[in-house]
């Protein structure tokens, strides 16, 4: 089943508002266009996709930095002024990342490309496909009429946001469901503790959204996340689904913590799985609606669930006050710059650490070495199988 | 499904609720053995029939009196009453527990949604009968047995943050005491409480949201506000009560120190009242306000083109986007080139969303020398974040009644420095008393644009016919048709004399 997505690709709203802007007003920005829809498919994988986009970040640290999610996986970057040292990072980081690649086949030209606006602005319009007479992506198929098929290439947008909302409570949702291993992990051993239980939003969206970027509006995916805790919830309650399950965790906003659906899933709980069961809720959902937040923590001890407060990085710890949350564990994402912290110095709580995005034996070893024990990360799934 | 099924099938000989309950989004609801009462709902009629029979077998032994002092639940034998047919008689001792939802400030959907969860469980595991009444109190009458007291401790901790005072939230009284019997008797004049809307599983609101986005006049999508400075001696009746606005030598005064232009959540809410309350869905409202950067900054540009700087320094609601645009760069640079001053308030959801970002538009907006507001703080966010680290030159704090005597928050503003702190949502004269008393120079609110709006109808020359609330919805105009009627704008643009 394709919907039909009212293509207004945001990255390349921005992208183009800015590009007008710099024409109209004679402002200065360069833009760094990235095409990862172009790496070799041995490339292409999520954590290949993360580091290609981690190696941009630099040009983040640039005056007026804008990021720019764009149609097929691609990605821009626009800032102000120079940032020539940023840009030599990030080639370099790129360079490292294509190691594995040879030059016969991809160059590292082929995959970033640099304008300078107001000058280059047709010329960046022209790749992205705007403008002289390619279809113009600010057009696209009427709302709400799934029988026109999904554009290619085009990101959620508000308007779609009902309809796609309206299709998810009725999709079978159980051919998308995946698992992930959280490992406990000792010097050199690593065996699983829980799995984590979540939709899979790229198979998602290329049955509702094909060839386009479902998380490319932060605020917009965020609120479809309520849809799918809705279904994920729905399938958790089916008795077969968790008949012979072993300890599991969520990814749950706190609205959907305190929503019927919950009580139905507690309601089916195997009593064998009461008390091993971990609710992941994401910082920014906290601060949404703090009240909440501490009824719904509250509910969940009542009924003997663990807390998670996920997706923490590093530039995020001096703003929490983690002892004060009173969750049971607090997912770390990895990042080089972690290695100039010390985590023994941040009151937590009692709560324990998990090392999430640990893809690599640095991030294991820094990991290891501050008393960390959870781990998620394809570097420990290869440990663990062997 | 079978555990599921058998629960609710023992819920449903044992719970009795107001109809309509289902449809708010609660459990399933099976309503045993409906008895029809004037004016009131079965639910009503069933406790005071309940409770009525619960005096009729007043034990021979005394029964202690609720969760205080000693034998918490009465002594006497479990089935000792004249119905001696298992947990559902009237065996004496029998403990009427009342959470008192109606007495909750803002309630919301999920308080009884859950609390009614938790009960429908003590129902099955205490034996016990649950009431949900019409005012959305819910009553569980049980014998007395052990794990009462966990109970109401597990409902106090819930609740302890909407409702920090637990005596004001839960009673336990004897079933067949005197106490149950007023309050079950007074609980069948109620009326029936008002539905309330949730925005969640209502797409239809972004429809709707987007196209009064899309097609209304800026103006009539956003309002201003002033906030003030006070200064003066703390809590004095003058600062709270608007003379303080008087040039009365030693008088605390009130004296204008910015003007917001924000999105008119009034708006949304009246426009949008049919497919819910959309802009109760923080995500949804963080994307919108993103589609106003862009115009916003457009309208603010050329007014200031036109007609110069404003008399107040302006706060401008914007995203991360909006700060990092290029039309952001044009209005910083008109306004300084005009002789202006510019704030920018983001929201600490959008820094909690998207730190590196809100570190960019931080550094954008210091190198333009424009003040940084942190919004959105609620004293609750306060207590479990350390705000200064994000590095704001203000920081809204929102005013709730639960501030008051709140150490958390007390500690927070310590932390913090009142002296950067403005108090938002202002809409009593306690609220301005509570921030003078504890330091904070700054306030908005309602209770502000009223007490300034009555100083401008006080000394306005052209204030003939007009009274103040007029004057204040005139105020928060920001196109020329709100202001219709008014032949002083200036003192308007001022706030106030």
């Amino acid at each position: 089943m394709a919907l039909g997505v009212p293509i207004a690709p945001v990255g390349v709203l921005s992208l183009t508002t800015l590009v007008r802007d710099c024409a109209a007003s004679g402002a200065a920005r360069q833009v760094a266009l990235f095409r990862s829809d172009h790496l070799a498919r041995h490339l292409s994988r999520p954590h290949h996709q993360r580091l290609a986009r981690a190696a941009l970040e630099p040009l983040l640290r640039t005056d007026r930095a804008i990021w720019h999610e764009l149609p097929g996986g691609a990605v821009a970057v626009s800032w102000r002024g120079d940032a020539t040292r940023q840009l030599a990072t990030a080639r370099a980081q790129l360079r490292y990342l294509l190691a594995e690649v040879t030059p016969e086949t991809l160059v590292l030209d082929d995959l970033l490309h640099v304008f300078a606006l107001p000058v280059s602005g047709a010329a960046l319009l022209r790749l992205i496909g705007v403008g002289d007479g390619t279809p113009d992506p600010f057009q696209g198929d009427a709302p709400g009429d799934p029988s026109q098929g999904g554009v290619p290439g085009g990101v959620l947008e508000a308007a779609s946001l009902a309809v796609l909302e309206k299709h998810l409570a009725t999709v079978d949702v159980a051919r998308f469901a995946r698992r992930s291993a959280i490992f406990r992990a000792t010097g050199d051993a690593a065996a699983p503790a829980w799995e984590k239980r979540f939709l899979s939003v790229t198979e998602l969206a290329a049955t509702l959204m094909p060839g386009a970027n479902m998380t490319a509006v932060p605020w917009l995916f965020r609120r479809l996340t309520r849809a799918m805790d809705q279904r994920v919830l729905a399938l958790l309650t089916d008795p077969a689904e968790l008949a012979r399950a072993g300890p599991f965790s969520l990814d749950l906003n706190v609205a959907s913590i305190l929503s019927p659906e919950f009580l139905r899933f507690d309601a089916a709980l195997p009593p064998g799985l009461r008390g091993r069961v971990t609710l992941n809720l994401s910082p920014e959902d906290l601060a949404a609606d703090v009240p909440a937040f501490c009824f719904a923590r509250d509910f969940a001890r009542v009924r003997c669930y663990r807390l998670l407060l996920r997706a923490i990085t590093h530039t995020m710890l001096d703003l929490w006050r983690l002892d004060r949350l009173a969750v049971d564990l607090i997912e770390l994402q990895w990042d080089p710059a972690l290695t100039k912290m010390r985590l023994d110095t941040i009151p937590v709580g009692g709560a324990d650490w998990i090392l999430a995005h640990a893809d690599t034996p640095a991030a294991l070893t820094w990991g290891l070495a501050q008393g960390i024990g959870l781990f998620q990360g394809s570097g420990l799934s290869v440990t663990a199988r062997e | 499904m079978a555990t599921l099924k058998t629960q609710r099938a023992v819920v449903a000989t044992r719970s009795y609720a107001t109809p309509g309950m289902a449809a708010a989004g609660a459990l399933p609801v099976f309503s045993a053995r409906p008895i029809d009462g004037v004016g009131a709902g079965a639910a009503e009629v069933a406790l005071l029939a309940r409770v009525t029979r619960a005096m009729a077998a007043i034990p021979r032994e005394p029964v202690g009196n609720g969760l205080s002092g000693n034998g918490l639940y009465g002594n006497g034998p479990l089935s000792n009453g004249p119905l001696s047919n298992g947990p559902l008689s009237n065996g004496p001792g029998r403990l009427a527990l009342v959470l008192h939802l109606s007495h909750l400030a803002t309630p919301r959907a999920h308080h009884r949604r859950i609390a009614r969860a938790i009960l429908d469980d003590a129902v099955q595991r205490l034996q016990g009968e649950l009431f949900a009444l019409r005012n959305r109190d819910l009553v569980l009458i049980l014998p007395p047995v052990l794990g009462v007291e966990v109970l109401s401790s597990q409902l106090a901790r819930l609740f302890r943050i909407d409702q920090p005072t637990a005596s004001a939230l839960l009673s336990a009284w004897p079933a067949g005491g005197d106490e149950m019997l007023a309050y079950a008797t007074a609980r069948l004049q109620d009326p029936p409480a008002a539905e309330r809307v949730e925005p969640i599983g209502r797409p239809a609101a972004v429809d709707e949201t987007l196209a009064l986005i899309g097609t209304a006049r800026l103006t009539d999508l956003t309002q201003r506000q002033v906030g003030v400075a006070i200064s003066g001696e703390a809590g004095s009746d003058e600062a709270v009560s608007g003379k303080a606005v008087s040039d009365k030598a030693g008088m605390p005064r009130l004296r204008p120190a910015y003007t917001e232009i924000m999105v008119a959540l009034s708006v949304l809410r009246s426009r949008l009242a049919a497919v819910g309350q959309a802009e109760a869905d923080p995500y949804l409202f963080r994307h919108l306000a993103g589609q106003l950067d862009g115009r916003m900054l457009l309208a603010v540009e050329k007014a200031v083109r036109e007609g110069g700087a404003p008399p107040l320094p302006v706060h401008l609601n914007l995203t991360i986007g909006g700060v990092l645009s290029p039309g952001f760069e044009r209005l910083a640079a008109g306004l300084a080139t005009a002789g202006g001053s510019l704030a920018v308030e983001l929201p600490l959801l959008e820094a909690c969303g998207d730190p590196a970002g809100f570190a960019r538009a931080r550094d954008c907006l210091r190198a333009a020398n424009v003040a940084l507001v942190l919004d959105g703080v609620s004293h609750q966010a306060l207590a479990i974040t350390n705000l200064a680290s994000l590095e704001p030159d203000w920081i809204k704090l929102d005013w709730s009644e639960g501030m008051a005597g709140h150490a958390p928050t007390l500690d927070g503003l310590a932390r913090l420095g009142v002296h950067r702190v403005v108090l938002a949502r202002v809409e009593t004269a306690a609220a301005v008393a509570w921030g003078m008393r504890h330091g904070i120079p700054v306030f908005q609110g309602r209770h502000i644009d009223g007490l300034l709006a009555a100083a401008r109808v006080g000394a306005c020359p052209a204030a003939a016919g007009c009274v103040a609330r007029q004057c204040q919805e005139r105020a928060t105009a920001t196109g020329a048709a709100g202001r219709a009627g008014c032949t002083n704008p200036a003192l308007l643009d001022a706030a106030a004399p």
